[in-house]
């Protein structure tokens, strides 16, 4: 396991690899959020990582809308407590 | 009476056969061996060879050659025990293709025991490997160390000095001194007086005996210790395995008696004569080759013997390859068991659950052996690897399965009793490498599609395990394959409930290992949750697991730092009193910085072992191993691959290579890196604390002495 084809995490790390020209060209703060976003990609590795599809980028993409969906979720509940 | 072992008799051409009915009697045995040949082509250049050598007869016969095809062979009988010599001839003059040979390289203990189904250790007549409760023969057991007059480390040039004997029975030890002659002497007769069953040696095969061959030698005096003269000796070698060098001493074995090496044995430290008489048992290895082979080679034999009872002849060389994959299918295939990231920080109120020896339940379970997976006889078959969807065998029970289930049976069976938990850790060693026997390329019955079953479905259980405990209200913290971190407000009962509820859906036993005081989950430096990363308090126990601690590359004052940072966290048993402690243990750092930068240490607690990787030319990079061995070798050391470098940290930022480091044998001063043994004690400190504090507070408070108050860390 591992040695005759990589791991998810690593084919993972090595599509944010490819990202790392375009994260140069961000400003600071763009920067940050870039590295925020990745964190919640690593979050689900496991669940990228038992689909085991080819195509990375979704997994990715889906991490991170899961995680958004998440956050929307609280700010909603908050929201909803300003306005009572 | 008792069948204790059996070995070959080279000039004689039969077996001596070792039994023990209160006294040991040896007796020669006949016994032919066989080996088995199939001709792809030119059958006429084989038989023509078989005529011509007087000690070898043939005849033709039809035998299964793989556990799914039957075929014609030709079986080779031989009155002389060369089976080697001929198998490799045949195999040479079929170009190493023409020719596919059978049951060759297997031992004669191996092939005795099989072809008259007994094992050693066994009482005549009446006994059967998977007996729980069985007699042991009663044997004689004698203990010797030697001293050797030497000031440095012991060579072959160092006379001897004594030899110290202990009888186990008598619980009493006597010194042989004297001249070095006499002491010899001495030693072989005494080994003839007491007559025992069993030598233990420490170091016997790496040091003992090639040292006291030597210095009998000497004197002319032959060094016989068995009850039948010679002895079967073997070098030693180093070989890779799985990227790592491993020295495997030269071995010893006495005839008519054991020798056991109490310090090279891994299965003798592990389980004792009694689980070495277990495994010997179920393996039908005899007990002084087994205690030097590992727990896969026990394995092996059990398949083996499995084949030789189904009337399966064991291929010489495995020629199975791998089915084709898409890569698709490769991503999906070749994993490992499930991982779910932690969740940082400090928990309370949870509990962790563990399948007991998943892999091997799952393989006995679900059926899973190279004839059963993908076979042919059922490609609608109803039960289907999850997800790779392989279809496994209706029809017949495989062939791994029969061989894992009695060890999984006994090893439940000896639970509970801590008077066999040799027994049950030999067979624990066995389920835990039986796993890696389905995919491994040499194993003659692996079978690499076995091995991804095997992992697809521990992959199912564990997230099917997952749902029902979020079901029942549980929130998973972190997963590891076959464990479980679960948390939930509720009374120790409730887990135990859980764990039965999902025994009885998944068919394999879910059991709590214990409860949490508190447990602290770490991040990685990439900002989520480590795996496997994490410490707490189980049970009223500490359980520390992947932090420095555990490292063997750190400085042993690190060590003990992080060894009273959990102590101190202990002595909290809830979050809220966990969190009062903190303080307590940023006071534990400042006190280990404090000693370092006034020079108050013990020099052996910074020393730094590093195990080598390669040899000293190979190095590409000047780091301080490198700037180490170059010292050494300066002073005419020279360290290999495999082997460990000690070193202090002296001037860590230094120009100069040799300023870098210091080798503690060879210091003259105390001088070493007070900067970098502090930065080293920060960042192990911080490793355990930061969830809770950034390293540059944790810094600037350890370092100027500020006072932080509750409030500001948290």
């Amino acid at each position: 396991m591992g040695r005759t084809a990589a791991t998810y995490r690593v084919l993972t790390e090595k599509e944010i690899g490819k990202w790392k020209e375009f994260r140069k060209a961000l400003r600071k703060k763009d920067r940050e959020a870039f590295d925020e976003l990745m964190k919640k990609v690593r979050k689900h590795a496991s669940a990228s990582s038992y689909m085991a599809s080819l195509d990375i980028f979704d997994a990715m993409s889906m991490a991170i809308l899961i995680e958004h969906e998440k956050e929307i979720a609280i700010l909603k509940e908050k929201s909803e407590h300003v306005s009572d | 009476m008792f069948l204790i072992d059996c070995y070959p008799d080279y000039e004689e051409n039969c077996m001596t056969i070792w039994l023990d009915n209160k006294r040991c009697i040896l007796k020669k045995e006949e016994f032919t061996p066989v080996f088995y040949v199939k001709a792809l082509k030119r059958e006429d250049k084989l038989v023509q060879y078989l005529e011509n050598i007087p000690f070898v007869t043939y005849i033709y016969e039809n035998r299964w050659i793989s556990l799914r095809k039957k075929a014609p062979v030709i079986k080779v009988i031989l009155s002389k025990y060369n089976i080697r010599e001929i198998a490799s001839e045949i195999d040479r003059m079929g170009g190493y293709e023409l020719y596919e040979l059978f049951n060759v390289d297997i031992s004669f203990p191996q092939r005795y025991f099989f072809e008259k189904n007994v094992f050693p250790m066994m009482k005549v007549a009446d006994d059967s490997p998977f007996a729980v409760e069985y007699d042991t023969p009663d044997l004689k057991e004698l203990l010797f160390t030697i001293t050797v007059d030497s000031k440095r480390i012991p060579s072959c040039s160092d006379p001897l000095t004594c030899i110290t004997i202990t009888l186990k029975s008598e619980e009493d030890s006597f010194k042989l001194t004297g001249t070095e002659e006499e002491i010899l002497i001495d030693f072989v007769k005494t080994i003839k007086i007491v007559d025992p069953d069993i030598i233990y040696s420490c170091g016997g095969d790496e040091f003992v005996f090639p040292y006291l061959f030597y210095r009998a030698e000497l004197y002319g005096i032959s060094l016989e210790l068995g009850r039948e003269p010679g002895w079967f000796k073997k070098e030693g070698k180093s070989y890779f395995s799985y990227g790592r060098i491993v020295y495997k001493p030269p071995q010893y074995l006495l005839k008519g008696r054991m020798h056991i090496d109490t310090k090279s044995s891994f299965l003798f430290k592990e389980g004792g004569l009694d689980g070495l008489i277990e495994l010997s048992r179920m393996s039908r290895l005899p007990v002084q080759r087994l205690s030097r082979l590992s727990p896969g080679t026990a394995i092996s034999s059990m398949q083996l013997y499995e084949a030789y009872r189904r009337k399966v002849l064991i291929p010489w060389r495995k020629q199975t390859p791998e089915q084709f994959k898409t890569a698709l299918q490769l991503l999906k295939a070749d994993r490992g068991g499930h991982i779910l990231e932690p969740k940082i920080g400090v928990h309370e109120h949870v509990g962790e659950v563990d399948f007991s020896s998943l892999y091997p339940n799952i393989i006995s379970e679900f059926n899973i052996s190279p004839e059963t997976v993908l076979c042919p006889c059922c490609p609608d078959s109803q039960k289907r690897v999850p997800v790779l969807n392989y279809n496994i065998c209706e029809k017949k029970r495989g062939f791994i399965p029969d061989v894992v289930k009695p060890v999984i049976v006994k090893k439940a069976l000896y639970k509970g009793n801590p008077e066999l938990k040799g027994r049950r850790t030999l067979l624990k060693w066995i389920l835990v490498t039986c796993f890696g026997y389905l995919g491994y390329r040499n194993a003659r019955f692996g079978r690499i599609e076995c091995h991804e079953s095997v992992t697809a479905f521990a992959r199912e259980i564990f997230l099917e395990s997952m749902h029902t405990a979020e079901e029942q209200g549980f929130e998973v913290l972190h997963g590891i394959i076959d464990s479980l971190w679960l948390k939930k407000k509720v009374p120790r009962k409730e887990f135990e409930c859980l764990c039965d509820m999902i025994s009885e859906k998944i068919g394999i036993p879910l059991e709590l290992e214990g409860m949490y005081s508190w447990i602290v989950f770490l991040p990685s430096n990439l900002g989520i949750g480590a795996l496997n990363q994490y410490y707490g308090v189980i049970d009223g126990e500490l359980k520390a697991r992947g932090i420095e601690l555990r490292r063997r590359d750190q400085p042993i004052i690190v060590k003990k730092m992080q060894e009273d940072i959990l102590q101190t966290l202990a002595q909290a048993c809830t979050k809220r009193t966990f969190f009062k402690k903190i303080p307590d243990t940023l006071e534990v750092v400042r006190q280990y910085v404090q000693a370092v930068s006034k020079g108050d240490v013990n020099l052996e607690d910074l020393v730094i072992s590093v195990g080598m990787s390669r040899t000293l030319k190979d190095y590409k990079v000047n780091n301080l191993t490198v700037a180490a061995l170059k010292k050494l070798k300066k002073e005419g050391v020279e360290l290999y691959p495999g082997q460990v470098v000690r070193y202090i940290i002296r001037n860590w930022k230094s120009r100069k290579m040799a300023d870098r480091v210091s080798i503690p044998e060879l210091m003259e001063n105390s001088v070493y890196d007070r900067e970098k043994y502090t930065e080293l004690l920060i960042r192990a400190a911080h490793h355990m604390l930061s969830p809770f504090i950034d390293e540059k507070r944790l810094k600037e408070y350890i370092t100027c002495r500020k006072q932080l108050t509750l409030r500001e860390y948290l």
